[in-house]
């Protein structure tokens, strides 16, 4: 009776808050209720009796990533744009049939049970040391490779960040290319942001070639 | 009381040899470039980044001839089909060092440079190796991530950004689409690993409309990273945009791994239901030949009009895929290899040319060429007769093995495509010959410039490659024989 009581509450505010995050105007309040939503799912990772996954999911998701999620948000300025201001009616209407389809496939492969009886796990299921045990050993080439593609991105973003490293070498022969000189603002713009601090139009010293 | 019992999984080294010598060099060089001088900077990188790309190649040559391998429990799957594969990456890897050299945009990025090129490499090499859903995504991934930062290594280079941005986006849809049809492909085999999947799929454990889905949304997001029609449409902003040592790099080496990861996971995984997806794979084909050949015919930019070439050879790499024999996955190795060494050659040229001039280079600006640079200009010929499918040249024979396999195959209304493809093909590619010997066009000085010497150099020697190729195709087309013989034994 409390299981039903506890999981009927849990998934209710698992869609509210899904909900919450695609339909939300204001990011802020959309990073909240995805904290909310993974919070949700970490109850029913209890009622599922795998409790160092419900841990996990929360201090990994709904801790670490969430954070993260609103630096960015803080970062490129709290933009309240209605997301569907320009986009062309065809591709709206192309996204809700899409859209409609996935649903109705779900609907469908559910009702008829595509998906089979479903397996039965055992007592430990999610705990620490099967957790462990999938990662070195079945997973070990996976898990170790996350590793590097999280390197990877980290590397790629220190340079895409960084600020030029030094002036750059003059080769006799280099042709001082009269390359456009993108400015500050222009790169906000393509990057869709808006810069909420006083752009400085300054020639590079390091153009003028050799 | 826990008890922990952890079991171990051998760890097979020289399955991983390749990724492992590219990710410590990539490793190592990002070390060591914090004590570099800046001078130092590109040659180091060039030397360790070739270096690396070299010792590579060493273990996939060693293993050639072994009888196919798992590795990792079964998540690996190490034969001549991957090795080639990975080969070819690393060609294609060293080629994009050489033809960098002396690029001075990327003088205060190199070590940067080089060390995501190493880094993507590795992740193709992992992918071409995979046998399992979950490999193969990571793997995409690593390699993806480190080439939409190369896109925009240029970071003050607006069209580099945008091509980055629209490359991330589109990339990550793609992504997204390979990632939900892996979990519904789990869902409905609860397998991984690409022989347990058709196993599963064999006893009947499988669910229909689950799986059929999910092999759906797998090969859309194939079709992403291939360069596909429909879903091509970053192709041209990130090719344009990308410094072209790695436009050279993407269009070759990136097509080789989603075509190989195409096949493999189609024939390895599904198989034995190759009617739910024959069809839709060769549907992919003839939008490719539509949209990449029409497409390429309005472009005045080269750099774009070879973007757009590149979605047009999608469709002749599909073909094979359709066809599935062994003799197609024989015509696609051979084909992803003359496609990479001419890809590359004419980029590489096409940089050469960017560098005189200083700005993005037109079909115009070859007007002429012949009579200032004969031998390069020779070169772009030879190129353009074989991305054409001209004889003698390499992609001549490259277009009539696919569509030997394809009328072999059952397939011969993909062949008929194809060849209608090839002949509004030639309309835009022979504009650059007729350019190239164009006469009316007044004749600038230039000055013979030493730092072109390796980039030419590599120019040639691509040439040559693919002519010979093309006179000579027997051992190429073995050792295509034996990769393909080591995936399907039909």
């Amino acid at each position: 009776m409390t299981y039903d009581i506890v999981f009927v509450a849990a998934s209710a505010l698992a869609i509210a808050s899904a909900l919450g995050v695609v339909l939300s105007v204001n990011p802020f309040y959309s990073a909240l209720s995805l904290i909310m939503h993974l919070v949700s799912l970490a109850t029913m990772y209890l009622l599922l009796q795998a409790d160092f996954l419900a841990a996990a999911q929360v201090i990994v998701y709904a801790g670490a990533v969430m954070i993260m999620f609103l630096f960015v948000i803080a970062y490129l300025g709290n933009r309240a744009d209605e997301p569907t201001r320009d986009i062309p009616l065809w591709q709206l209407g192309a996204a809700v049939v899409a859209g409609a389809a996935v649903v109705i496939e779900i609907v469908v492969a559910v009702a008829s049970q595509a998906f089979g009886p479903g397996k039965t796990v055992t007592d430990q299921f999610g705990n620490p040391s099967l957790v462990a045990n999938s990662f070195f050993s079945r997973y070990l080439l996976g898990f170790e490779a996350t590793s590097i593609l999280l390197l990877v991105a980290a590397v790629g973003a220190v340079v895409l960040g960084s600020k030029r490293p030094s002036p750059r070498v003059d080769q006799p022969d280099d042709f001082p290319a009269p390359r456009p000189q993108p400015e500050l603002e222009l790169q906000a713009a393509v990057m869709g942001a808006e810069t909420a601090f006083p752009v400085h139009h300054m020639p590079r010293k390091d153009e003028d070639g050799g | 009381m826990i008890t922990l019992t952890v079991t171990t999984v051998p760890v097979s080294w020289s399955a991983i040899a390749p990724e492992i010598v590219l990710l410590s060099c990539a490793c190592v060089l990002l070390t060591c470039a914090i004590f570099l001088p800046a001078r130092l900077a590109h040659p180091v990188g060039a030397a360790v980044a070739a270096g690396a790309f070299a010792a590579a190649m060493v273990a996939p040559i060693a293993q050639w001839h072994d009888a196919p391998r798992t590795a990792f429990d079964d998540t690996l799957r190490i034969d001549a089909f991957g090795n080639g594969a990975r080969l070819l990456i690393f060609a294609a890897g060293l080629l994009a060092v050489v033809v960098a050299w002396g690029m001075p945009h990327l003088f205060d990025r190199a070590v940067e440079y080089h060390a995501l090129l190493l880094a993507a490499a590795a992740g193709m090499s992992l992918l071409a190796v995979s046998n399992s859903l979950v490999i193969a995504f990571i793997a995409l991934e690593l390699f993806s991530i480190a080439l939409y930062v190369l896109v925009a290594i240029d970071v003050d280079a607006l069209p580099g950004l945008e091509g980055a941005l629209k490359y991330l986006i589109v990339g990550s849809v793609g992504a997204a689409f390979l990632l939900y049809g892996s979990a519904l492909v789990y869902g409905a085999t609860g397998q991984f690993e690409f022989d347990l999947i058709a196993q599963s799929i064999r006893h009947g454990d499988a669910h229909g409309g689950v799986l059929l889905l999910g092999v759906a949304m797998i090969i859309v997001g194939l079709g992403f990273k291939a360069n596909s029609a429909p879903f091509h449409m970053w192709t041209p902003d990130a090719y344009e945009g990308a410094p072209t040592p790695v436009t050279a790099f993407m269009s070759a080496a990136t097509k080789t791994v989603a075509l190989v990861l195409a096949f493999r996971v189609l024939v390895a995984a599904f198989g034995e239901d190759s009617a739910i997806w024959q069809d839709a794979v060769g549907a992919l084909a003839v939008a490719s030949f539509a949209v990449g050949n029409l497409a390429a015919l309005r472009q005045a930019n080269v750099k774009r009009m070879l973007a757009y070439s590149t979605i047009g050879h999608t469709g002749f790499l599909f073909t094979a895929v359709a066809v599935h024999t062994q003799a197609a996955a024989r015509a696609m190795f051979y084909y992803l290899a003359i496609y990479s060494l001419m890809n590359i050659g004419a980029f590489a040229l096409v940089a050469i040319r960017e560098r005189e001039l200083g700005r993005p280079v037109l079909i115009d600006d070859f007007r002429g060429y012949a009579y200032r640079r004969p031998l390069l200009a020779l070169s772009m010929v030879v190129f353009m007769l074989s991305l054409a499918g001209l004889p003698p040249m390499g992609g001549f024979i490259a277009k009539i093995t696919i569509w030997s396999s394809a009328v072999d195959g059952g397939q011969t209304y993909l062949a008929i495509v194809g060849v209608a493809a090839t002949l509004v093909g030639l309309g835009y590619y022979l504009k650059i010959p007729f350019a190239l010997v164009d006469r009316d066009v007044p004749i600038p000085e230039s000055p013979y410039r030493p730092a072109f010497a390796v980039t030419s150099a590599t120019v040639l020697a691509t040439a040559v490659a693919v002519m010979v190729l093309g006179i000579i195709p027997g051992p190429l087309l073995d050792l295509a024989q034996t990769a393909s013989a080591s995936l399907i034994g039909r």
